[in-house]
Formats: structure tokens, C-alpha cells, sequence
């Protein structure tokens, strides 16, 4: 096993090294690229040591204080659970966000060795194990046990104090386990129903319509009482993090059978989603994807073909296919459809805050809206819009052997995007306008302000997603919706900064705010100006974009091919 | 042996070439992928461009197609350079190319429309051109599944739609045969002998040695980036006591006869 075990570190390690190397088709930008996207990400991990850190200390001096008897069992009960719940979600979270090609779905040719699945299922749940996420679980409940056991140093003997500590830490890694092992199997459960797109889409905007729910749920009784014991209810969902406390419970109040019985429950559970996950990665193993078929009437669609004056037949096309590989894919889907039911809930919820959170100046509902329509429809769809070639996956190759201008190529990409970027905020504002503060000037006004900051948006963050999409193509995979399919770490960040242009509207609003001019004119005048200067940056952007395609065609190929 | 001089280039007729290539080097970093071949495809003929496992063909293939810029070299295709004129170039090409170039997530008739839109064909002809070639290649029953869905060999078949779609004067296929049922591969063999009866050019690789015995007049081998051979196949052919194609490939690219490799403790 053991010999197995790393073998399979090995498989892993060359797996990354492989993707480094294979590096010689490059041009030197394309080579920085690919080099510098894994040291960004590394020092975005580094970022995260402080948060370990403070933790570590946190649950030290937590458990320093429990063991002293400085503070009551019953006060660290309800954050404890509210800390675990959330670790749970990051446990859960984490291998979905960032599985990639190198890792879990790769694992199926595994299958084709002499290992026995039983061994495979092991050597998968270790390997989940050394994930960042389960580290700083370590951290945080290696440091907590030490807190105890040197906080009871004075008040319990030596046999209570080594008893204690060593449920706490028992209880510490059972807890570790019994997360990794959930984690796994709902990562596997999911694994399997993406394995069917039709089944994966419905499931995934289920999920999604519930995540939104239950994360904007306290939003909706901001003048409600909430009924009393509702929060511990909720966060007990968390089985294994309310076993753990349980234990702790246990552990302070002296309750031998109780700790006994906790500990014992959290082994169980650990066991039970360790058994689970064997389950669930045999199945996936052995199961083969499939999905439905579209209907359309071909030869109606040929013949009544939409026409645009002024666009050539080739730019449509286009747009219509870059269309079809965003709307047919589970995260073109996801990035699509948020938005507007995002803006759309905050108009309700800011209808529900008391005048006090209002914002102090007038229109202020209009800043908020705009602001939040624009940025959420904007990063939702930033990894679609700086890695806009990369996306076509092999469809690239044949953009490239048709006689198909870049001009033609970049329009029929711009004008989706405008689409989406503008469209989307166009339809979803003037309505959560209209909710949170309905009234005939924001019906008339709204209309207005709001295509104007969409367009100023679409005007800049598209040139400079197709600019990016040039100089740093990504390869990415959207036919696996567990795919990491975000663009080049770089690009992600230039997207943040083009944000602010997003904001041009709102921006005016406050501005005459502040100067107290109280005008919806000059709002209006204002961002008609910021939309013109947007226009003029935009298309400089454009054609630099356009020029960058040009140059390197080669290499954009060559990344969406992953070489 | 077949010789790999400057005589055995100069046997390729001199009537209008489809295709030439002078020196067409490619070069990744200091990796020489294809070095310096020369390359005469005639008007009319059936080329069969042979070669090993990473001798470059589908590199040599990729710079005559665009995808990949010629490091040093001079192309014509149909008279045209295809670096400055790409877009002249590929409007009369048709290409089958490694990677078969499709996007998953359309459909085989979506597929279809796109290319014929961008190669601007009328509303009417994209639509019976494609039933007709959909139908052909049995891809009809299956036109409304998103290619995602699609076996090898059925989107080697979508490919090979693509590619014949706006009827091109020169086709370029990597591979067309493999992959694909005997059904299919018969089929498609009649569709290529009449296309290039009726004219067209084509310039095809295939590991398949006596498909290409059967269907190419004229035939190249590159072995290690370079041109080794070059000619009519019945020119080739002379003097070689009636080998096959196959004795001949081997011969050429140093595999020929040799010790029977033998792994003593490969035993059931």
C-alpha cells in the first residue's frame, strides 16, 4: 500500500511538472504566462497564512481559556458551531472550485493498473487530505488541544489533564476526517451527476436557486423576529462540527459518558461518509456520460437566417456560436443567469432596510443597484471575457481554417458579450430599481442612467477582455463544469481593475450628491460624458486587440490545445 | 532503396501545381520540427504524404493550413502566398485537420451553417448542400446532438462534412481514415476518387499504407523533418520488383529488414 501510496504522490507531482514543461511551442509571452499564473497563485495562497495564523492563535487561546475555567463552556457553543459550519462549507467548497485536469477526473485511467478500486478509493481520500483547506482544519485543531492542555495545567491533575487533552485531540482529528470524507463524497456525488449534462444543468441551477436562497434568506426578515433557536437548528445541520461540539460540551461540564458517546457518534459518522464515498467513487468509475440531443428545424433556420445591416454574415455566425458554447454549457449558465436574479433580490432586500441604511444621498438607490447590477454581471462573466479564445476549445482551429477575418471574428465575440454585459444589466436594474424604490422618476430616469453605465461598462471591460484573451490565453475545458475554467491569474486581476469604469453612472449620482446639485440632469449629462471618453478608450482597446490576434494567432492556438 | 536525391524530386511532372513548398522549415525553440522540405503537389492528384510517428506531417500540414507560421521558407497553394493571403487561401481550401477543429457545443447542422455562413454560401445551397452531405455520411439521424456527444468516428464524418462543404479546389486531410467504420471508410474513399476526378487536389496523410496504395498517383515520405521521397507512385515504384507500398515506406525510412526483436521473458 504504502509503495502504492507513493507511486501515487509521484503520478501527482509529475503530473504539475509535465504541465511546466511542456513548454518548448511557446513564444516567450506565452512562456512568462504560463510560469507566472502558478506564482500568483502561490502568493495567493501565501496571503492566506495570516488568516492559519490568527486562527491558530484564536483556537489556542480559546482552549487555554476553556481549560483555566476563565470562560464558560455554554458562551463558545453557538460560535463554535457557526466557525464549523463554515469550515464544512470551505471542506465541501474547496474541491469543487479548484479540482483541475491533473486531478480527480484523471483518476478514471487509473482504473487500467492493477490496483484494487478499494485501494484506489484510499489512496484518492489520502490524497484529499493534504489539501489546503484540510491543512488549516490542522492548524486550527492541532493548536486548540495545546490551549487546553496548557491552560490545565493548574486546575486539573495530571491523569484529568492527559484525558482531556487526548479526547479533545481525538475529537480534533476524528472531526478532520469525518469532514474530508464528507467533502469527498459530495465532491464524488456531484462528480457523477455532471456526468449527464442535461442532469448536471438542472442540478446545478437547483443548487444555485438554493444557494442564493439560503444565503440571502436573513436579508428577508431584516423586520421579522426570527424564531428563537433557529440559528443553532440550522448550523447543527453540520453533523460532524455538532458532534464536535458536543464532545467539547462533554469534555468541560466533566461528563464522562456524554464525551464518550460524542466521540464514539463523530467516529460513526466519519466512518459512515468514508463508507459513502467508496460507494459513490465505485459507481462514478464505472459509469459512462451521456447526454440528450437539441431539436431544432435545421433547414428553417438556414433559410430564414437573421440578417444585421452593417454586419457581415461571418460576424453573426459568430456571435451565434460563441452564443451557443456559452448557453449550452453548465458554467456559461452559471455565469449568465446570477446576475439578474442577484440584482433583482438586492432591490428587494434594500427595499426592506430601515431609512437609517439608506444612503444619505438622494438617488442613492440608483447607486447601489447600478453599481451592484454592473459588477456582478461583469465578474460573472470575467472568465469568459478575458479568456474569450481559449473557450472555443477546438472550434479556434477551425475559426483559423475558415476564411474568416479577425475583424469579423473579434466583432461576432464583442457583440455576444455586448449582449450579455449590457443586456443583461439593462433588463435586471430598472426592475430591482423599481422594487427597492418605486416612484415615477426612477421608472422614467432609470431606463436611461442604466443603459448608459452598462454601455460605458461593455465599452471598456470587452476590447480589454479580448486585449487579455490575446496576450493570455488559458486552456480551459467547459464541457467539465468541475473544470477550473478561470482565465490567467493576471487577466483576473486586470478585470478587477477595469471594474471601476463600470461605475461611471454611479459615480455621477454620488457626485452630484455630495456637491448637492440634487440634478438628475446632470447625472444624465455626466454619464453621457464618461459614456463617450469609455466609447473612445474602447475603441483604442479594440484595435490594439485586434492587432494582438493578429501577431499571435500561433499561440492562442497552441493554448487551446493545452500545449 | 529508394534514393532521396535531387533527381527523384524532379521527376514530379511539370504541369500547374496545386501546391508548392520550398524549403518549409518549422522550428520550435531549438526543436526543428520540419526542416527545410521542398513539396510539389500537382494539380489534379491525389498526394499521399507519408511518414513515422513524429516525423513532422501534421506540422508540415498545420503551416500549409495556417495554423502554425513557417519559420523560414516559401509556400504557394493554388498560386497564392497562404501567410499574406490566408483569407484568398482558405476560402478555396477545405481542411480535415489533427485535432478534427470542431466546437463541442454545437450541432452537426449548426457546425455546418457556421462554416457555410462564414465561407458565404446562399441560404438555399447551405441547406441542401449540408442535408445531402449529413445524409451521406449518416449523420442525419444525429444532427441535433451537440458534438460533445458525437464518437471519434462520427466526428471524423462531421469533419470530413465540414471540409467538402464549400466545395474547395484542394483538400487537405490528416488522417481521414482512422477512426471511422469499413462502412464509412469506403464511402468516403468514393467520395474522394470522384472529387479528384472532377479536378481537385488532394493532399492527405494516413498511417493506413494500403488505402494510400490504392488511392494516391503521387507521394511523399518524410522522415525526421526532411523529405526523403518524392514523386509519382508509379515512378517510385519502378525498379522495385514489385514490393509494396509498405516494403517501400520501410525501405525508405531505414525500418526495413532487420533481426525479429525478441523479448525473452515476454512469455504467457
Amino acid at each position: 500500500m504504502s509503495r502504492l501510496a507513493w507511486a501515487f504522490v509521484r503520478y501527482r507531482w509529475w503530473s504539475i511538472r509535465g504541465r511546466l514543461r511542456t513548454q518548448r511551442r511557446h513564444d516567450i509571452l506565452g512562456k512568462a504566462s504560463r510560469w507566472l499564473d502558478p506564482i500568483l497563485r502561490v502568493l495567493f495562497f501565501l496571503a492566506m497564512a495570516p488568516l492559519g495564523f490568527l486562527l491558530a492563535i484564536a483556537a489556542f487561546a480559546v482552549g487555554w481559556g476553556l481549560a483555566s475555567n476563565g470562560v464558560p463552556i455554554d458562551r463558545i457553543g453557538e460560535p463554535a458551531r457557526v466557525i464549523l459550519f463554515g469550515l464544512a462549507l470551505f471542506v465541501v467548497l474547496g474541491p469543487i472550485l479548484t479540482s483541475g485536469r491533473d486531478g480527480d477526473g484523471d483518476y478514471e485511467r487509473l482504473l487500467l493498473l492493477p490496483i484494487p478500486r478499494t485501494a484506489l478509493h484510499r489512496l484518492h481520500f489520502l490524497a484529499t487530505l493534504a489539501d489546503p483547506w484540510h491543512l488549516i482544519s490542522l492548524v486550527l485543531f492541532a493548536s486548540f488541544p495545546i490551549g487546553v492542555a496548557l491552560g490545565g495545567l493548574g486546575p486539573w491533575g495530571f491523569g484529568e489533564l492527559l484525558v482531556k487533552t487526548a479526547a479533545v485531540s481525538t475529537a480534533g482529528g476524528l472531526l478532520i476526517l469525518a469532514n474530508a470524507a464528507m467533502g469527498f463524497w459530495i465532491f464524488l456525488l456531484i462528480q457523477q451527476v455532471l456526468r449527464n449534462r442535461r442532469r448536471a444543468e438542472a442540478a446545478i441551477l437547483g443548487g444555485f436557486v438554493l444557494f442564493i436562497g439560503l444565503a440571502y434568506a436573513p436579508a428577508f426578515f431584516v423586520e421579522a423576529e426570527l424564531p428563537e433557536g433557529l440559528g443553532q437548528a440550522f448550523f447543527s445541520i453540520n453533523l460532524p462540527g455538532e458532534l464536535y461540539v458536543r464532545v467539547l460540551d462533554g469534555v468541560f461540564s466533566g461528563q464522562t459518558v456524554h464525551t464518550a458517546w460524542a466521540l464514539g457518534a463523530l467516529a460513526i459518522t466519519g466512518g459512515a461518509f468514508l463508507y459513502l464515498s467508496q460507494r459513490a467513487h465505485r459507481r462514478l468509475l464505472l459509469q459512462s456520460g451521456q447526454s440528450g440531443s437539441r431539436r431544432s428545424d435545421f433547414v428553417d433556420g438556414v433559410r430564414h437566417e437573421i440578417r444585421i445591416p452593417g454586419l457581415s454574415r461571418a460576424t453573426l455566425a459568430v456571435a451565434r456560436v460563441q452564443w451557443h458554447t456559452l448557453w449550452r454549457t453548465v458554467p456559461g449558465k452559471l455565469a449568465i443567469l446570477p446576475a439578474p436574479i442577484m440584482v433583482l433580490i438586492i432591490g428587494y432586500v434594500f427595499k426592506g432596510f430601515p431609512p437609517e441604511w439608506q444612503p444619505q444621498v438622494d438617488l442613492g438607490a440608483e447607486f447601489v443597484m447600478l453599481a451592484v447590477g454592473a459588477s456582478f454581471v461583469q465578474l460573472n462573466l470575467q472568465q469568459f471575457l478575458f479568456n474569450n479564445f481559449a473557450i472555443d476549445g477546438a472550434g479556434a482551429s477551425l475559426q483559423n481554417l475558415l476564411p474568416l477575418h479577425g475583424r469579423d471574428l473579434l466583432l461576432g465575440k464583442a457583440m455576444t458579450w455586448g449582449f450579455l454585459v449590457a443586456g443583461t444589466v439593462i433588463l435586471s436594474t430598472p426592475i430591482a430599481l423599481l422594487i427597492a424604490r418605486p416612484s415615477w422618476v426612477g421608472a422614467l430616469w432609470s431606463p436611461i442612467l442604466v443603459m448608459l453605465a452598462a454601455a460605458s461598462s461593455a465599452a471598456i471591460s470587452i476590447p480589454t477582455g479580448l486585449l487579455f484573451s490575446a496576450l493570455l490565453p488559458r486552456y480551459v475545458d467547459l464541457s467539465r463544469a468541475m473544470h477550473v475554467n478561470q482565465p490567467h491569474t493576471l487577466s483576473v486581476l486586470v478585470s478587477l481593475v477595469v471594474l471601476p469604469f463600470s461605475f461611471g453612472t454611479p459615480v455621477m449620482i454620488v457626485a452630484v450628491g455630495v456637491l448637492q446639485f440634487e440634478s438628475i440632469a446632470a447625472v444624465v449629462i455626466g454619464s453621457l460624458v464618461w459614456f463617450v471618453l469609455s466609447l473612445f478608450l474602447g475603441r483604442g482597446l479594440g484595435m490594439l486587440a485586434l492587432d494582438t490576434w493578429e501577431r499571435r494567432r500561433e499561440a492562442i492556438l497552441l493554448a487551446t490545445q493545452d500545449r | 532503396m529508394t534514393d532521396a536525391s535531387p533527381e527523384t524530386e524532379s521527376t514530379v511532372p511539370s504541369r500547374e501545381l496545386a501546391l508548392t513548398a520550398e524549403g518549409l522549415t518549422k522550428r520550435f525553440g531549438d526543436f526543428t520540427a520540419v526542416d527545410g522540405i521542398d513539396l510539389a503537389v500537382p494539380k489534379g492528384s491525389f498526394y499521399g504524404f507519408l511518414g513515422p510517428n513524429g516525423a513532422g506531417k501534421s506540422t508540415t500540414i498545420k503551416c500549409l493550413n495556417g495554423l502554425l507560421e513557417p519559420t523560414s521558407g516559401t509556400l504557394r497553394i493554388l498560386g497564392l502566398d497562404p501567410v499574406r493571403e490566408r483569407i484568398a487561401v482558405q476560402r478555396q481550401v477545405g481542411v480535415v485537420p489533427e485535432d478534427l477543429a470542431l466546437f463541442e457545443q454545437l450541432t452537426a447542422h449548426e457546425t455546418l451553417q457556421f462554416i457555410g455562413q462564414v465561407h458565404g454560401l446562399g441560404a438555399e445551397d447551405l441547406a441542401n448542400r449540408s442535408e445531402e452531405l449529413l445524409g451521406l455520411l449518416s449523420l442525419d439521424a444525429t444532427g441535433d446532438a451537440v458534438v460533445a456527444d458525437y464518437s471519434h468516428g462520427m466526428r471524423k464524418k462531421l469533419a470530413m462534412a465540414a471540409a467538402l462543404l464549400p466545395a474547395p479546389r484542394l483538400l487537405f486531410l490528416d488522417e481521414p481514415f482512422e477512426g471511422i467504420d469499413a462502412v464509412a471508410s469506403r464511402l468516403v474513399r468514393q467520395i474522394l476518387e470522384s472529387y479528384v476526378a472532377r479536378g481537385g487536389t488532394i493532399f492527405l496523410t494516413s498511417h493506413i499504407l494500403e488505402v494510400v496504395e490504392k488511392l494516391c498517383d503521387h507521394l511523399g515520405i518524410i522522415h525526421q523533418g526532411r523529405m526523403v521521397v518524392q514523386g509519382p507512385v508509379a515512378e517510385l515504384r519502378q525498379g522495385q520488383d514489385g514490393s509494396t507500398l509498405e516494403e517501400l515506406f520501410l525501405d525508405v525510412i531505414g525500418a526495413g529488414a532487420g533481426d525479429t526483436p525478441e523479448l525473452p521473458w515476454l512469455s504467457a
